[in-house]
């Protein structure tokens, strides 16, 4: 299966490129872990085949493999880490919603393709879970470049729309994730909030660490229309005629304020929150969110 | 709100430009777009923390737009509002004294769209009352009689009072001096209740009358916080056809003869007088008179005649028929017509044989009357007969040769001439030494003789030069074929020392043919009477004169020109006082008057006359009905007056004098004949009259729509509530955007 370019950006790659996306328990598991190597003290599960190639390492040629098949093939092995990443990305009609080069779900696709590129280099597991009103798609974890093909397809695939209920599909998820890790939620969170607090609660119970990534667009933040108009619900039938100007300021105000308790309400359970909105350079503002959050790791390393 | 007019009101129509920002507010919400939103929560959240402010915003926003333009359209309709109650708040009048001149001259009678100039004033003066604040102090003048208000300084209980006595009012026949009239209403000003004073003038604006500068008193008004404005209720037309002269063609009006009138007339209209006719009066007899044609622009003048078969006064009037203005389409003339005139001759030679006495010839053309009348009573005596004082009252003195003047003689007839007597002296051989002459009658240019006697010439001439210029008695021999008076040859002539300078008083009316152009007759006026000195005899010893027709035209109308003429019967203008002087140490009862506007007699003041100090005082005052003076005091000078002569027509005095009976007379009183100069006075003309004064002209001519609506002018504090209401739409907009 050809990988689908759409929400590769070789830019935005290269932006992020020798950047890692690690999780903080890694960091101090590897502390705790006193003077490990990657490779010992961690389970090291076998992950697939692959064809040998001149220079891999002998030891790892599948002798029963070439007994069977007459052909040489390498084992491919997935190290255990702390980090087994899930990208849950909305594909709610809400998401549909764009007013630059990007809609928001391109975005957070693009978003997601990066994190999930760049945890693969890491050989870290990544797992896919697209959704609306309730899981639409999930893919488990796992590091190789064809997981990465297949993330990148299902986001390809997908076609925001229906309704969104945040809340219930990380009930679902935090269900569902069997081991702990990583989750990163792509989401304008245009959802019953408190419902999605209940949601991170609870992965959080599971132990899993969350990044939630809300994207929005410049028009949901600035609202600039100065003509009249009528504004119809994205997500259902509500249709309502207004004159925006007349109440820019306020409307502003109240999506600033959304914005702050979201990252308020993240922040006071330890999880990462980064806006990005549609008119935004992604590289740059991933690039700057992986750099500072390698930094915050790494002083934290300096510290304990 | 009271009494609301609007002088530009077809400008309210841009009132319906007041829903421009509602149409373009709703039309506006016509075009909108279309946008699938996400965040429709917060979006509702906004609107609804924000809907009642942002509603409230947007309808006073819109009541301002609505507002300023209603606004602006009720300003340049400028409202009128009355003065009293809110228009009188907004208008911002303090108690104020109202002075209102009616002008009530003849040419506000002048007709255009069926109203008169007058009749447009006094509804415009009725509407002015009406706008009177509750306080304010009234007085109603009329410019015929301003120093008789018709109210003064009074607080008006209601306006009906006071526009019922305006409607009562009518034109006069007058003419109005600004100045004068003015002059009067400063003094009403002056006395004033309050200090604020509101001068209105109601006048046609005919220039007549504003002929005078009014610097001295616009400056002391504009200092005395007086404002005037004057409303225009006059015509632009001036079409006009007027009787401008009605006058008698003889000064003798006498039984039995013909008596010659001239009427002229002026046509200033801009059209053809054509088969018109007029009326001629004789003692209220008409006569329709066809007219000759009068092309525009151009007089005419009307030969009249009237034959009076009986003595005493008469009138006779001239009516043309109406036209704009018919105030001055006729005139009236009051005449005394007598029986006849009596002429002393008194001969300096007479003779016993027919036609040879020095004045028999004189006394034959005299004798022959006028006409069909016998109008001269001819009294023949000589000078040994006369004696000082004993010649009566007659019309007409003759001297005739008379050899000298005694002293006594000198002063009868001197007293005569100046009692309105005329005198003629015709000179002769008897009178060889003119010392007597000269010094008993002409007195070293004091006495009545016009010129002193020298001596006389034996120089002969052939004719005789009539002087031309000023109307005189000898006018009648210009009229005649210059041949006739060519014939006429002189023998001899006595020759007048004659002063370089001509005195007052005293003319050549006629030179002798000679190189030295000698006098022949003289004139002299003196007192009421003239002495006319005819340089030859009265008979043919000096000259052939007398024998030439034009000797008889002559001497006739020599004698009917300067005999007495009699005063009883005279002419005034409307607005001059009828003055009557009674005979010294009469008294008088019952003296009254019949006058046009008025339908009853009405009493004539008693004043006494200049005394010999020369002022003039008056002996009773108010006029009293019936009685003037007690019967025991004998006032010495006696003047019977009527001031109201506003009105033209005939006015007929009657009395009773003790001694003497019921006395008669009339007053013809003529309209003035400047108010028939309609042209106008420009507005700007008009204030540059003024000085400092600012004067309002305001135009009450409507013509068929009426007249213009008056009242107080609100739009001032209408702009600067406009100007407020913009400055309030500019901040409240941008205040109302930045708040978004």
């Amino acid at each position: 299966m050809a990988a689908s370019r759409k929400y590769s950006d070789p830019d935005v790659l290269a932006r992020v490129a020798g950047l890692s996306l690690r999780a903080r328990r890694v960091v101090e598991g590897s502390i705790s872990g006193l003077h490990k190597s990657p490779f010992h003290g961690f389970s090291v599960e076998f992950a697939e085949h692959r064809e040998y190639s001149p220079g891999d390492d002998l030891r790892r040629l599948d002798w029963r493999v070439f007994g069977r098949t007459d052909r040489y093939y390498v084992k491919q092995y997935e190290q255990e880490s702390n980090l087994r990443a899930t990208l849950a990305i909305d594909a709610s009609a809400s998401m549909r919603y764009g007013s630059a080069a990007y809609n928001k779900f391109d975005y957070a696709a693009t978003v997601a393709g990066t994190l999930a590129t760049l945890l693969i280099e890491q050989q870290d597991p990544v797992g896919l879970a697209v959704f609306d009103s309730q899981p639409r798609r999930v893919l488990p974890p796992a590091a190789t470049q064809a997981q990465l093909v297949r993330i990148l397809g299902e986001l390809d695939d997908a076609q925001p729309d229906r309704q969104t209920s945040l809340g219930s599909v990380l009930l679902t998820l935090a269900e569902s994730l069997k081991q702990r890790g990583l989750v990163i939620i792509l989401s304008d969170l245009l959802t019953d909030l408190e419902a999605f607090y209940d949601g991170l609660a609870r992965l959080q119970y599971r132990g899993h660490e969350i990044i939630v990534v809300q994207v929005l667009d410049r028009d949901e933040m600035e609202l600039p229309f100065n003509d009249l108009v009528l504004f119809r619900d994205i997500e259902g039938d509500e249709e309502l005629f207004a004159e925006p100007w007349v109440f820019r300021k306020a409307y502003r105000a109240a999506m600033e304020q959304f914005v702050s308790e979201a990252r308020a309400a993240c922040g006071a359970r330890g999880i990462d929150h980064l806006l990005m909105r549609t008119d935004e350079d992604l590289g740059g503002a991933l690039s700057h969110y992986l750099h500072a959050r390698e930094r915050m790791l790494h002083l934290r390393h300096r510290n304990s | 709100m009271g009494n609301l007019q609007f002088i530009n009101a077809p400008l309210l129509w841009g009132l319906l430009l007041a829903s421009v920002p509602i149409i373009i507010h709703l039309l506006y919400r016509r075009r909108f777009r279309r946008v699938d939103w996400a965040p429709m929560h917060y979006l509702k959240l906004s609107i609804q923390r924000n809907r009642r402010r942002v509603r409230l915003e947007q309808l006073l926003l819109l009541a301002t737009r609505v507002a300023l333009v209603l606004l602006l359209f009720f300003l340049v309709a400028r409202p009128l509002m009355q003065a009293a109650g809110l228009g009188g708040w907004l208008g911002g009048r303090s108690r104020t004294s109202q002075v209102l001149v009616l002008d009530d001259s003849l040419s506000t009678d002048y007709r255009q769209g069926g109203r008169s100039a007058f009749q447009r004033a006094q509804d415009l003066a009725a509407e002015v009352v009406r706008t009177l604040g509750p306080k304010d102090r009234f007085t109603l003048v009329l410019a015929s009689r301003p120093e008789e208000p018709l109210m003064r300084d009074v607080e008006l209980a209601s306006p009906d009072d006071a526009t019922r006595l305006i409607a009562a009012q009518s034109p006069k026949d007058t003419f109005t001096s600004w100045k004068t009239t003015l002059e009067e209403v400063a003094k009403l000003v002056e006395g004033s209740s309050y200090p604020i004073v509101e001068v209105t003038l109601f006048t046609d604006l005919r220039r007549a009358g504003w002929d005078d500068e009014l610097t001295e008193l616009g400056n002391r008004w504009s200092a005395g916080r007086v404002s005037l404005r004057v409303f225009d209720v006059g015509a632009q037309g001036q079409d006009n056809v007027s009787l401008d002269v009605l006058r008698p063609a003889q000064r003798l009006a006498l039984v039995g003869a013909p008596l010659g009138f001239v009427a002229e007339i002026r046509n200033d209209s801009n059209r053809e007088l054509s088969g018109v006719d007029a009326t001629f009066y004789v003692d209220d007899s008409p006569t329709v008179v066809r007219l000759p044609t009068i092309a525009a622009g151009e007089r005419a003048q009307i030969p009249l005649s009237a034959t009076f078969q009986e003595a005493g006064p008469h009138h006779v009037s001239f009516q043309l028929p109406d036209d704009e203005l018919p105030a001055d389409n006729r005139r009236w003339l009051a005449l005394n017509v007598r029986e006849q005139l009596t002429i002393v001759l008194i001969d300096g030679e007479p003779s016993s044989e027919p036609l040879e006495g020095e004045l028999d010839f004189l006394a034959l053309v005299l004798g022959l009357g006028v006409g069909e009348a016998e109008a001269f009573q001819v009294q023949l005596t000589t000078d040994a007969e006369w004696s000082g004082g004993g010649l009566g009252s007659p019309d007409l003195i003759v001297l005739g040769n008379v050899a000298s003047i005694a002293p006594e003689q000198a002063d009868e007839l001197a007293r005569l001439v100046e009692g309105g007597a005329g005198a003629m002296i015709f000179l002769g051989e008897q009178v060889a030494d003119p010392s007597s002459y000269n010094q008993s009658l002409y007195r070293g240019g004091e006495g009545p003789l016009p010129a002193p006697l020298d001596v006389w010439s034996e120089e002969e001439v052939n004719g005789l030069l009539v002087e031309q210029g000023e109307a005189g008695p000898l006018d009648a021999l210009l009229q005649i074929n210059p041949t006739e008076l060519e014939r006429i040859k002189v023998r001899r002539f006595y020759q007048v020392q004659l002063p370089d300078e001509t005195p007052p008083g005293v003319r050549v009316l006629a030179r002798w043919n000679n190189a030295a152009a000698s006098p022949a007759v003289l004139e002299r006026v003196y007192g009421r009477g003239r002495l006319l000195l005819w340089t030859v005899t009265a008979d043919r010893a000096w000259s052939d004169w007398p024998t030439e027709p034009s000797y008889v035209m002559a001497v006739l109308e020599a004698a009917k020109a300067i005999a007495r003429a009699d005063d009883t019967g005279q002419d005034g203008l409307a607005g001059d006082a009828i003055r009557r002087a009674v005979a010294e140490e009469r008294t008088v009862t019952d003296a009254v008057v019949e006058a046009p506007a008025f339908d009853s007699p009405q009493p004539l003041k008693l004043e006494a006359a200049e005394s010999a100090a020369g002022s003039a005082t008056e002996a009773t005052s108010p006029a009293l009905p019936q009685s003037a003076v007690p019967q025991n005091a004998v006032p010495k000078n006696i003047v019977l007056a009527f001031p109201d002569t506003r009105r033209a027509g005939l006015y007929e005095l009657s009395w009773k004098e003790s001694p003497g009976g019921p006395s008669v007379a009339a007053y013809a009183v003529n309209p003035d004949r400047r108010e028939t100069a309609l042209a106008r006075i420009e507005p700007e003309a008009l204030k540059a009259l003024w000085g400092s004064l600012p004067v309002e002209v305001i135009s009450g001519a409507g013509g068929e729509e009426g007249i213009a609506v008056r009242g107080v002018e609100i739009w001032r504090n209408l702009a600067l509530c406009l100007l407020g209401l913009m400055a309030f739409e500019a901040c409240f907009a941008t205040w109302a955007g930045r708040q978004r």
